[in-house]
């Protein structure tokens, strides 16, 4: 698993580093929109950050709109988009089902459009670019089941903190997440959905994951920005040194966490390089190029053993470190 | 008889015209019901349609309006897209004011409609064939969006068309059908099952009962004891009435049998006829009469009646027919003439009736026999003749039974008798007997009759007035074929003037002409039957031989006439001297001879002796002149020794007068036998 999962990074990379030194001359005097949920976002921005680059790149002109997750300003900038006439527009939808009214406006205006990262619930698109949370959800799955090998637990359950699994991408996680475990031999002690992503809500999680199964070994956090709430929970209930954390998606200090051992790692999405890889489909298809329907960008996951090695990548393309928009 | 009765197959089924009949009301029913189910579920469904369209209408306007107000464009119109498929309208169209606003018109329109196809397909307001589509619907309402805050956020409308409605009318009519269909299948299953479960099945056992039938049709078995009532009544019915057939049928067999006997019995001949067509049957008798057999008369139809009879006795038939078909005649009966197959006419007796018409009273069916009158008529004939003979005869006829009951006579009789016919009819033959028979002439003539049938004699028949006469009669006995006696016809004649010239004849022949007296022969005869009983009764009787003395003196002088005169009245001198018993007889000339029987010797008759000489002596008047003259009487005496015969005593008689003669006249003499042998015996 190791081996293919080397080699499946040794692939990506060159093929990062051929994208980012192609020639710019694609998309000379056309106009890119790029519609992002919120900006403010670290993610979303450092995905905004990708675009901005990718189509300077290639000599397209890009407005970025924020909606501030407001669905009516969503709306508001995709019509303007479509008044300005734009030639393509790049949407990462406040959630799916907006994005359905803005693909359909874009469509009844002859605008193509690329998703990224969130999907829609149509396919009324030129490509839909998103991470593969299978994938990483299954490297994290094994990735904690060698932490507990290290650990010496040959038994134990895992708790689950689950976004909404009505989503694609919590679906997507949880599968190959519980895959992994279960090829590992490791059970699962329950899965709680996340509905308003509060600290309480996780907070309350883990502890009734803690209470009712005295055999759990570590919590799994499908989202990141709660994080602080699993480990206080687990801290509250004197587990902290008998339980063990992994999170799906980052945050800029899980580097030091993970290289502190406080979390036994986590599955990092490559925003910026989907910002690139958005605007680059984008480009193909204007210039008539077929492209894939859905493209899937590899999630990192990283952890202690790999941290160093995957830094620059990381500091690229999931913090976006360095490549900020000029 | 097992065969089934002809035209079975061809026969209505019970059942299933049951079944039919059922299956026709269940469908009228239900038809009805289906009538009644379309019209109500059409108004329902047209309600229903309306609730749903306000239900939607108020449902979405509540759903859609956070969405709206939130810009969950998407959102609300998967709930439109929801409600429309869930409700199945026509088509639901939403007007998003704000949206409208964004896109820079007044309304961002959305919504689905159901397409050609029959799936749903998003509303497109610049679509032409949707508008004209949307058009086509059969009802809509909209209704006002309002948010929060009351403000108008948009419009929401809902359209209904009517396929939806046809469909469910059409669902509801197959569904009606399906459960005509079904129920009544149903229902004419669970009917024929519980016909042929109560009522077939009892019928069938009713019908394997008297299925087995005789030569005539009649059930040999009654039928069964039934479970159900009604069709036990039935069965009792049928059973009653096989027992009714079956005694009738008993009574018409002997019946049958007697007509048949009958029939058979009396050499009848039979036949039918219908009027209408011609057709005939005769039978077997009816040809014999003819002399033939039915195959040599086939074909058979009326016209062999017709060359058959004679032709006057056609005619004759034809008009009897007419009449008794027009019912001035009971019945039709003609005798005819039939020409028998050996060329001779034999007589019939053709009778019949006619027994059925036709629907316009035309006639149809008739039925008679033929009886062979042949020997009828001919004894007709001769009875006819035998009748005038009764009837003009100058015997009178007297018809008895065999028990002697007389059942007729003829005018001749009553003119013989003078009985009136009335008054011997129904009387015994006793009336008729008479006194002067005994009873040994009654059983001689019984016997004759007994043996040999006839008997024939002098009869004395009584008359009326209580006289009799004689009658010469002739009883026979009528026999009929047995053998058996059956009348007596008595033939009487009456022979009174046969019997007075019979007397006239006797007396001729027994007595003198010119004095009335006994003449020789009659002496003789009553000489000889005084000899038998004076010996027989050993009594004593004398024969007195007498001669007139100058006898022919008168004679000669005063004429033979006056003679004879002189004859006459010494005659009935001497029958006045006589005994009543005493016969004196002339026996001619002036010879007579007197019997004297039952006498006491010699002594007992010379007083007579002496009063004939006196009667003969005294003066006798002829004319105005007197004569007288005397005689000479010889007398012999029976019996004698040896005993003598009556000639012997006469000529004895005859000898003692001429010696009385010789003597001296007027005495008399009795003959002394020993001067017998002096008197040889001379010729009378």
């Amino acid at each position: 698993m190791k081996a293919i999962r080397a080699s499946r990074f040794s692939f990506v990379f060159p093929l990062f580093v051929v994208l980012l030194f192609v020639s710019k001359v694609h998309g000379a005097e056309k106009h890119l929109a790029y519609l992002v949920p919120d900006a403010r976002i670290p993610f979303w921005n450092i995905m905004a950050d990708g675009i901005r680059h990718e189509a300077a790149e290639l000599d397209y002109r890009i407005s970025v709109y924020s909606a501030e997750n407001q669905a009516k300003k969503e709306l508001e900038f995709t019509a303007r988009a479509i008044r300005e006439e734009v030639d393509g527009i790049i949407l990462s939808p406040t959630n799916s089902s907006a994005a359905v009214t803005v693909l359909k406006l874009a469509e009844q205006a002859g605008i193509p459009m690329v998703i990224s990262d969130i999907g829609a619930d149509s396919d009324n698109y030129v490509s839909y670019i998103q991470s593969n949370n299978y994938q990483g959800a299954y490297d994290l799955g094994e990735m904690l089941a060698l932490k507990m090998e290290d650990k010496g637990w040959s038994n134990g359950t895992v708790g689950i903190i689950a976004i909404p699994q009505k989503r694609d991408n919590g679906k997507a996680r949880t599968r190959g997440f519980l895959n992994a475990l279960e090829e590992q031999g490791i059970g699962s002690a329950g899965i709680f959905q996340q509905s308003d992503f509060s600290y309480r809500e996780t907070y309350d999680f883990t502890r009734k994951l803690i209470a009712r199964h005295a055999d759990l070994r570590a919590i799994w956090l499908q989202g990141s920005n709660r994080y602080q709430a699993a480990l206080d929970a687990m801290a509250d209930a004197g587990k902290a040194d008998q339980l063990l954390l992994i999170c799906f998606d980052a945050e800029p200090e899980f580097l030091d966490m993970i290289a502190g051992g406080e979390l036994v790692g986590a599955g990092m999405q490559q925003p910026f390089l989907m910002g690139e890889k958005a605007v680059d489909t984008m480009d193909l298809h204007l210039h008539g190029r077929k492209v894939k329907k859905v493209q899937q960008v590899d999630v990192l996951p990283v952890s202690g053993r790999n941290l160093d090695q995957w830094l620059p990548l990381i500091m690229r393309n999931v913090l976006g470190h360095g490549m900020e928009s000029q | 008889m097992n065969s089934t009765v002809a035209g079975d197959n061809r026969a209505p089924s019970l059942i299933v015209r049951a079944t039919l009949a059922m299956i026709s009301v269940i469908l009228l029913v239900f038809l009805l019901h289906a009538v009644y189910v379309y019209t109500s579920q059409r108004a329902e469904i047209i309600d229903a349609t309306k609730d749903d369209i306000n239900e939607s209408l108020q449902r979405l306007s509540e759903n859609i309006a956070p969405f709206m107000a939130a810009y969950s464009v998407n959102e609300y119109e998967k709930l439109v897209a929801t409600e429309t498929a869930l409700k199945e309208h026509f088509a639901v169209v939403v007007k998003d004011r704000e949206m409208g606003e964004i896109i820079g018109e007044p309304y961002y329109v959305s919504g689905r409609i159901r397409s050609e196809e029959g799936g749903y397909v998003a509303y497109q307001k610049d679509s032409a064939a949707l508008n004209e589509r949307l058009g086509q619907a059969y009802m809509s309402d909209t209704a006002t969006i309002t948010g929060a805050d009351g403000e108008a956020l948009g419009q929401v409308s809902v359209y209904a068309s009517d396929a939806p409605l046809v469909a469910k009318l059409h669902k509801v009519i197959v569904e009606e059908l399906l459960t005509i269909l079904v129920l009544s299948v149903t229902l004419s299953l669970l009917l024929i099952a519980v016909l042929r479960r109560y009522f077939l099945h009892s019928l069938q056992r009713i019908d394997l009962a008297i299925r087995h039938r005789d030569e005539e049709g009649i059930p040999l078995q009654p039928v069964p004891d039934l479970q159900y009532r009604e069709i036990r009544g039935l069965g009792q019915t049928i059973n009653t009435m096989l027992e009714s057939i079956k005694e009738s049928r008993a009574k018409r067999k002997i019946e049958s049998l007697r007509l048949e006997n009958t029939i058979t019995g009396t050499h009848t001949g039979t036949w039918e006829w219908n009027v209408n067509t011609g057709e005939t049957v005769f039978n077997e008798r009816w040809a014999e009469i003819v002399g033939y057999s039915l195959a040599e008369l086939a074909p058979i139809s009326i016209e062999t009646w017709n060359a058959l009879v004679h032709p006057d006795d056609l005619k004759k038939s034809a008009r009897l027919l007419e009449r008794h078909f027009l019912g001035e005649l009971p019945y039709y009966e003609c005798e005819a003439r039939m020409r028998h197959k050996n060329g001779h006419w034999v007589w019939v007796m053709d009778r019949g009736c006619l027994m059925t018409r036709t629907d316009d009273g035309q006639p149809l069916m008739m039925y008679g026999t033929h009886q062979d009158i042949t020997e009828r008529k001919e004894a007709e004939k001769q009875l006819s003749m035998a009748a005038g003979v009764f009837r003009h005869a100058r015997e009178g006829i007297l018809i008895t039974s065999a028990k002697g009951i007389i059942l007729d006579v003829n005018a001749a009789f009553t003119q013989l008798t003078g009985y009136a016919r009335q008054d011997v009819i129904h009387q015994n033959y006793q009336l008729l007997s008479s006194d002067r028979h005994g009873e040994l002439f009654m059983k001689t003539m019984l016997k004759a009759l007994h043996e040999e049938g006839v008997w024939s004699g002098e009869y004395w028949m009584p008359r009326q007035d209580g006289a009799v006469f004689p009658a010469l009669m002739t009883i026979a006995a009528v026999r009929n074929r047995a053998g058996e006696v059956e009348h007596y016809v008595t033939l009487v004649a009456d022979i009174s003037n046969l019997k007075q010239n019979e007397d006239k004849l006797r007396l001729i022949a027994h007595y003198d002409n010119l004095t009335g007296l006994p003449n020789r022969i009659l002496l003789t005869e009553r000489l000889r039957h005084a000899t038998l009983v004076a010996r027989r009764r050993k009594e004593e009787l004398a024969v007195v031989f007498m001669d007139l003395d100058g006898f022919k003196e008168v004679n000669d002088t005063c004429g033979h006439a006056a003679g004879d005169q002189l004859l006459t009245i010494l005659a009935d001198r001497m029958k006045y001297a006589l005994r009543e018993c005493d016969t004196v007889a002339r026996l001619g000339g002036d010879e007579f001879v007197v019997l004297l029987p039952d006498l006491s010797g010699k002594d007992g008759c010379r007083q007579v002796l002496d009063r004939l000489l006196a009667a003969v002596s005294a003066p006798a008047c002829l004319g105005e002149g007197q004569v007288q003259v005397s005689a000479s009487i010889g007398v012999s005496i029976y019996p004698q020794q040896p005993d003598v015969d009556a000639d012997t005593l006469l000529r004895q008689a005859d000898m003692a007068m001429y010696q009385a003669k010789q003597n001296g006249k007027n005495q008399y003499y009795f003959f002394q036998p020993v001067s017998a042998p002096m008197m040889p015996v001379l010729p009378g």
